[in-house]
């Protein structure tokens, strides 16, 4: 929002031009990187582990293999192990969560331990997706162009009712035609607690595509550590920091315990 | 209280036993009526005994039974000597007219000429309205804040910014007062205009350093700001019409001599370009702002100032989204004499800074609306015990309401956030007295309390900042007191030179949180509660003085160390929108020091200033950077100003500004790393970069049209940014176009070469 108002006052205004420098940054040293999953579904749990790099070198960052990776069910006890499948990707494929459940997740690796505990919020259910009649520009001749054409950004209304208990957390996943969707689309009923909830995800897609989207209930944390992650790659805020992460020992990333409910719609 | 009240007591009977008589009254202008503050009046005899006049233009001089010269002065108007034979208390109210053998010449600093050496207090400047029409400025549009910033110890939040930080403070621990009631958010569009209409000001008082006691509730400065009281001898109008805005000023007497009123009002007009434009076409942006002030005086004891402002900004997005902010101040004003010593004024303010956010293109539109509301009661007393001595008694209470934010849809009406109140008062004493010869102090106490009042949600929360408990009671929730006392000490070693040196411990009950580039309408005001503490800020300063060549040349360097608590910042990652904005925010220290100089020529056809400050701000808060000192974002090590006006004749004046600053310090990523699929920037420290330095020059030319009868005009011509530096606004990081691997630094500049005209007229 900020972004758009400052460049509608510049170009009221005449004047902003962009253009890259050159800035050295310093070095830092590597430090690990873990994304953990468990849902209430089969097949959505693994954990990935990663080294960061300097910021003048070359994105993927290394992967980190040799862990010893297990996840526990606090509410019954019950620890398993997931295992290495390819270089610092950890899956059990088996292993499904229970809702209302505490998990902690336990890595060792080159002598370190790092824990995470992530609470499986009580399933709330994706009722319905639908798609807003309008691209973002609001008809024709927006700011972001009209129509839709390729690559535009279609809002798409995920429906749902908001428990009535305050403080719930909710995550979307979007797939389009297969292909996992980067952007962190979350919501919390902070202003709406109790509604059904209709605001819109800005999704990037086209006509025909075959758009998938994952509602997932997060704990606070979880739903923390993403707002944190997405203020980090807006660069949003005057004083950027790294996302805060549920793990122990200065790990960066985040341990996930969350439900899914999924609903698909083909872009008309 | 009691003390309060015997102290009186002692000094009403002090002045019984005093062989003296007193003369008094006001002093105004020819022309306009308007009182001038700061005039002074001396015994031509003997220059030491002499006062000046209050912020009303009341003066009080003590002298033995007599005859006198009296010598009248105020910068700028021709001096006017009296001669009185004393022999009782006598009324003389004085009308100067301006300097008209000298009109070309420039004056750059209000009242008496050698006021920097003599006043006790320092870190004081005082802008006329004069220079700030000289300077150019971006888009043309005259800005008392921007002024400001060019001088030492004052820099710009940001550019083209009319927000500012003294002294390493931030932009909320500035008290900017309108006719004594405090602006909240002093800046339209987003910061790059002030609220201040520089048509309808009479006088700017920037205290940095000390201030005394009458002022309170912000650590870091005051800037008083007094509207014109209106011309109370004859009708008149004068008005700018610029590229994107005009001004219409009119103002004249409802009785002559008696009462006037005052009307100002400004509209900007950018958005009219916007309709020219198929894209943006159904946007709007515009701001507007009206002040208002009447004055009547029924006797010559009695005078009564009605003063309002009322501003208001307007942002509309494709008809989807649309937002309006906007402050309104109303002041009523009593001034009573009870005896010519004892000078009092009552006022009642009232101050609201709210904004409403509409949305109204989804399936449920609704607004949210956000308030900061003050009723507020002042009342002082100023006692001339001798022309060596001055009292100032007085208290203020303020009952502030502050809505964070209220969203209203067609059905239902919820608080975003919970609605609190709380009351601040204070109860100060200062005295202004010579003890010796060639010293002078100014000292004070205030006496400030806050209480946090029950009858909403507060919270107690653990170390991590969860919520553990909930406070609903309708009992005081917290109640804050604080003393806060100042001094001043001024050593004139003689007429030019002087040695200052003060202390002063203020506290500041209202936070603004901020986390972002610039100001923007929806930053939030919190008060103290359970757990936000009253900011404290202490400064000691030491400054000297010398003014060169009969006042032609102004000299100083100051330097000052200031410690801070409880300063407020928000925790890493922190949710700006989160129900409870305790549980986001972390708390700790502050401190600054820094070394100021300044060199102004105040005289001749060339006028200006050099000004340069050196300085560190840092803060250390639990829980960011590793719990260590890092630099505060305002920290600029070097700041730069000159200011040169040349008169080529008497109708043409040129002038230019070059400022240069350090960049202010910035929070850089030190590696990357992906994480769900996204590539995340790695931060090991808070503020440990640099911005590029910043430097720009500015020119304005203004040209006097040919005189008529009643009515001259003239040309002003402004170009900003003159040699076209892109200076950087931000810097964000992104993938390369070419590989989206790699990763580049984006620099985004603002201004470069702006031009403005504008055409001034006075009827």
């Amino acid at each position: 929002m900020k972004k758009n108002i400052l460049i509608i006052i510049s170009v009221i205004l005449f004047i902003s031009c962009e253009k890259e420098i050159d800035i050295n940054l310093n070095k830092s040293n590597p430090r690990f990187v873990i994304e953990g999953n468990i849902s209430n579904m089969a097949g959505e749990c693994y954990v990935k582990i990663t080294k960061t790099i300097n910021f003048d070198e070359v994105i993927p960052n290394p992967s980190v293999s040799g862990a010893f990776v297990t996840i526990t069910n606090n509410t019954t006890n019950q620890t398993d192990t997931i295992n290495e499948t390819i270089s610092g990707l950890y899956i059990n494929n088996s292993l499904t969560g229970i809702e209302g459940h505490k998990y902690t997740m336990n890595i060792k690796v080159n002598g370190e331990t790092f824990i995470a505990s992530s609470i499986m919020p009580k399933m709330v259910n994706l009722d319905s997706i639908q798609q807003m009649e309008s691209s973002s520009g609001g008809g024709h001749g927006g700011p972001m162009g009209g129509g839709i054409s390729s690559n535009s950004i279609i809002r798409i209304t995920p429906k749902y009712t908001d428990p009535e208990n305050y403080a719930n957390y909710f995550q979307f996943v979007v797939t389009r035609n297969d292909t996992l969707q980067n952007d962190v689309f979350i919501q919390s009923d902070f202003g709406f607690n109790g509604l059904v909830s209709d605001r819109p995800l800005r999704v990037k897609a086209n006509k025909k595509d075959m758009v998938k989207v994952d509602m997932q209930c997060i704990d606070e944390a979880v739903y923390n550590y993403f707002f944190g992650l997405s203020e980090n790659i807006n660069q949003s805020s005057a004083t950027p920091a790294n996302p805060v992460s549920n793990i122990s020992n200065n790990a960066l990333g985040y341990f996930k315990a969350h439900t899914t409910s999924t609903k698909t719609i083909i872009i008309k | 209280m009691r003390n309060t009240i015997f102290i009186l007591l002692l000094f009403f009977n002090y002045s019984l036993f005093a062989q003296s008589f007193n003369i008094s009254g006001y002093i105004s202008d020819k022309k306009s009526g308007e009182t001038l503050i700061g005039a002074t009046v001396v015994n031509k005899a003997n220059k030491q005994i002499g006062v000046s006049a209050n912020t009303y233009g009341y003066y009080s001089l003590n002298l033995p039974k007599g005859n006198y010269e009296l010598l009248f002065t105020y910068i700028g108007y021709q001096d006017q000597s009296i001669i009185v034979n004393l022999t009782e208390s006598k009324k003389l109210n004085v009308i100067m007219s301006e300097n008209s053998l000298q009109l070309n010449e420039v004056v750059i600093s209000a009242s008496r000429e050698n006021n920097r050496i003599t006043q006790s207090q320092m870190g004081v400047e005082k802008l006329n309205v004069i220079t700030i029409s000289k300077l150019p400025v971006l888009f043309g549009e005259k800005d008392v804040l921007k002024t400001l910033q060019l001088l030492p110890g004052v820099k710009a939040a940001g550019e083209g910014q009319s927000g500012f930080t003294v002294r390493g403070g931030s932009i909320d621990q500035n008290l900017i007062l309108l006719d004594d009631a405090p602006v909240y958010n002093a800046s339209h569009l987003l910061g790059f205009f002030s609220t201040f209409n520089s048509d309808a000001i009479k006088d700017v008082t920037l205290y940095k350093g000390t201030a005394p006691a009458q002022f309170g509730g912000r650590i870091s400065s005051v800037v008083d700001i007094k509207m014109n009281d209106g011309n109370n001898q004859t009708y008149g109008a004068n008005g700018s019409i610029g590229l994107i805005s005009s001004k219409l000023n009119i103002e004249g007497p409802i009785q002559k001599g008696k009462s006037s009123f005052l009307i100002s009002g400004r509209r900007t007009y950018a958005d009219l370009f916007l309709k020219l434009s198929d894209q943006f076409k159904d946007n709007q942006l515009y701001f507007y702002d009206l002040n208002t002030k009447f004055n009547y005086r029924f006797s010559d004891k009695d005078q009564i100032f009605v003063s309002g402002y009322f501003g208001r900004d307007v942002l509309g997005l494709n008809n989807r989204f649309a937002i309006d902010w906007g402050n309104s101040t109303a002041t009523i004003r009593y001034n009573h004499l009870f005896n010519d010593k004892l000078f009092s004024n009552t006022s009642l303010i009232y101050s609201n800074y709210d904004y409403n956010i509409n949305l109204t293109n989804n399936a449920n539109p609704f607004s949210i609306l956000s308030r900061v509301r003050d009723w507020n009661a002042k009342q002082e007393f100023q006692y001339f015990a001798n022309n060596n001595n001055e009292w100032k008694i007085g208290f203020n209470v303020i009952y502030h309401t502050v809505i964070p934010g209220k969203i209203t849809d067609t059905s239902s009406t919820e608080n975003l956030s919970d609605i609190r109140d709380g009351l601040e008062s204070a109860l100060y004493i200062s005295n202004e007295r010579q003890v010796l010869k060639n010293l002078k102090i100014n000292y004070g106490l205030r006496l400030s309390n806050f209480i946090v009042l029950g009858g909403s949600n507060y919270y107690e929360l653990d170390k991590l900042n969860n919520i553990i408990d909930t406070i609903n009671q309708t009992s005081a929730v917290k109640n804050y007191i604080n003393y806060e006392p100042r001094f001043a000490l001024n050593y004139i070693i003689d007429n030019s030179n002087s040695l200052k040196l003060s202390y002063s411990r203020n506290t500041q009950n209202l936070h603004l949180i901020n986390n972002s580039v610039t100001t923007s309408p929806t930053d939030k005001w919190v008060m103290n509660t359970n757990i936000i503490k009253p900011e404290i800020g202490d400064q000691i300063s030491l400054g000297y003085f010398r003014n060169l060549k009969e006042n032609m040349y102004e000299f100083s360097v100051e330097t000052y160390y200031k410690w801070m608590q409880n300063q407020i910042d928000y925790k890493d990652a922190a949710d700006e929108r989160n129900r409870v904005i305790e549980t986001q925010l972390l708390y700790g220290n502050g401190r600054a020091y820094g070394f100021e100089f300044l060199l102004k020529k105040n005289k001749g056809k060339f006028t200006g200033w050099i000004s340069y400050t050196l300085s560190r701000t840092e803060k250390q808060i639990d829980g960011i950077n590793k719990n260590e000192w890092y630099v505060a974002r305002q920290d600029r090590t070097h700041d730069i100003s000159i200011v040169a006006m040349y008169d080529i004749s008497k109708r043409m004046n040129v002038s230019a500004i070059w400022v240069y600053q350090t960049g202010n310090a910035v929070t850089f990523p030190s590696g990357k790393y992906e994480i769900a699929g996204q590539t995340t920037w790695l931060y090991t420290e808070r503020n440990g970069y640099r911005m590029p330095d910043y430097h720009r020059l500015d020119l304005g030319l203004t040209y006097k049209l040919k005189e008529k009868k009643h009515f001259n005009s003239e040309l002003s011509v402004g170009l900003y940014n003159a040699y076209g530096r892109e200076n950087a606004y931000l810097i964000s990081f992104e993938q390369s176009e070419s590989n989206p691997n790699k990763t580049v630094a984006v620099q985004t500049s603002l201004f470069r070469w702006v031009p403005s005209i504008s055409w001034n007229f006075k009827f």
